[in-house]
């Protein structure tokens, strides 16, 4: 019964998480090295530190692309289920 | 209630399992509320005791902090700026949004929803990197407007996003009863379907607000100097050569305060609007 709520509530929570920024670019901004680099940090820091807004674009391109298929992956699946 | 059942053993048990309720509630509120109590605490210690493991918790307590915070850093200024940006970019999208949830629900646009919620979806920097480059174009940066319109991204789908399951909710005959006694569809939605809203609409903007005044990404790129709201302003107090641990606390704890009594005094209505907009899933 529970199951296609369960499955947007963490499919809504994932990108949340994947969209994070504030933590690591206050914490560590990427550091120590590249450690904690994410997609968005990488994209911000081409984008306002090197400006390569270009390069920034095109990784977020990518990332966006990332997130819609695992959306529509979670998508799927929840269909399944509910079938 | 509890006064009618006499069946002891019925009693005992859901004595017992109120207990494991409220001791399962207290270890959750542990684990949310131990940081908050730590930065509260921490913003009324001197610099010296707060690095200080364990901590005498009673040494050291001083109301320094704060008088650095609000004489030294002039933070009444980045207060007064964070409450234009997210007062200015909730009206906005309440504006806009209303209107567009309700077209979106009565006559029910599921793809045109859908095309919204992606918004939610897109990482926020994603949207930063052109509009950080139209702004710049229209010389906007550092102005209200260009964060305004930034925090309005997030905050527009977020409004239509939880009205529409509420606009669903609305029975169609009351509407079609406006319009019988002669009330122009503007008129309807304004006097009829707005009044019955008014939960919803309150939900809708306490969150557009707290993401506003939390907001932390598209200020840090769009303000320097004249807007810099809050979250901006606290993450100054991260320098290069030290981090002074208690102006920090303090300045947390000050913006934390009015999202949190706004919060408390709201629940009521956010709850409700919450469930609300959860059903759709």
């Amino acid at each position: 019964m529970m199951k296609p709520t369960l499955i947007v509530g963490m499919m809504l929570r994932f990108i949340d998480c994947i969209k994070t920024f504030d933590i690591i670019y206050a914490t560590t901004s990427g550091g120590p090295g590249y450690s904690s680099e994410t997609l968005n940090i990488y994209a911000y820091q081409n984008a306002f530190y090197y400006f390569k807004f270009g390069y920034a674009s095109s990784i977020l391109v990518i990332f966006f692309t990332i997130v819609i298929g695992c959306v529509y992956l979670v998508t799927l699946f929840r269909k399944k289920v509910e079938d | 209630m509890a006064g009618k059942s006499t069946d002891m053993t019925y009693r005992t048990k859901r004595k017992i399992s109120t207990v494991f309720y409220f001791i399962l509630i207290g270890l959750l509120m542990i684990l949310f509320l131990a940081p908050f109590l730590w930065m509260v605490y921490c913003s009324f210690k001197n610099p010296i005791e707060i690095a200080k493991l364990p901590p005498n918790w009673l040494q050291g307590l001083t109301l320094q902090n704060y008088k650095n915070v609000f004489n030294q850093q002039n933070f009444l200024r980045f207060i007064r700026n964070s409450l234009i940006v997210a007062g200015g970019s909730t009206l906005f999208s309440l504006i806009i949004g209303l209107p567009a949830a309700y077209a979106i629900a009565k006559y029910n646009q599921k793809k045109l929803s859908m095309v919204l919620l992606s918004a939610r979806m897109i990482p926020g920097i994603a949207l930063l990197l052109p509009l950080y480059i139209m702004f710049r174009e229209f010389k906007l940066i550092d102005t209200y407007s260009a964060l305004i319109i930034s925090h309005m991204l997030v905050g527009l789908p977020f409004v239509v996003w939880i009205m529409d399951p509420f606009f669903q909710g609305i029975p169609k005959e009351l509407m079609e009863a406006a319009t019988v006694d002669g009330a122009s569809s503007v008129t309807t939605f304004l006097k009829v379907v707005l009044p019955l809203s008014v939960p919803g609409i309150v939900t809708a903007s306490i969150l557009s607000f707290t993401f506003s005044w939390n907001n932390f990404m598209f200020s840090i790129v769009l303000a320097t100097n004249k807007t810099r709201t809050v979250p901006v302003a606290i993450y100054n107090f991260i320098s290069y050569a030290s981090i002074d641990w208690g102006g920090l606390m303090a300045a947390a704890t000050v913006i934390t305060f009015p999202v949190l009594v706004l919060a408390i005094v709201t629940q009521r209505y956010v709850i409700r609007g919450m469930t609300a907009g959860a059903v759709k899933g």
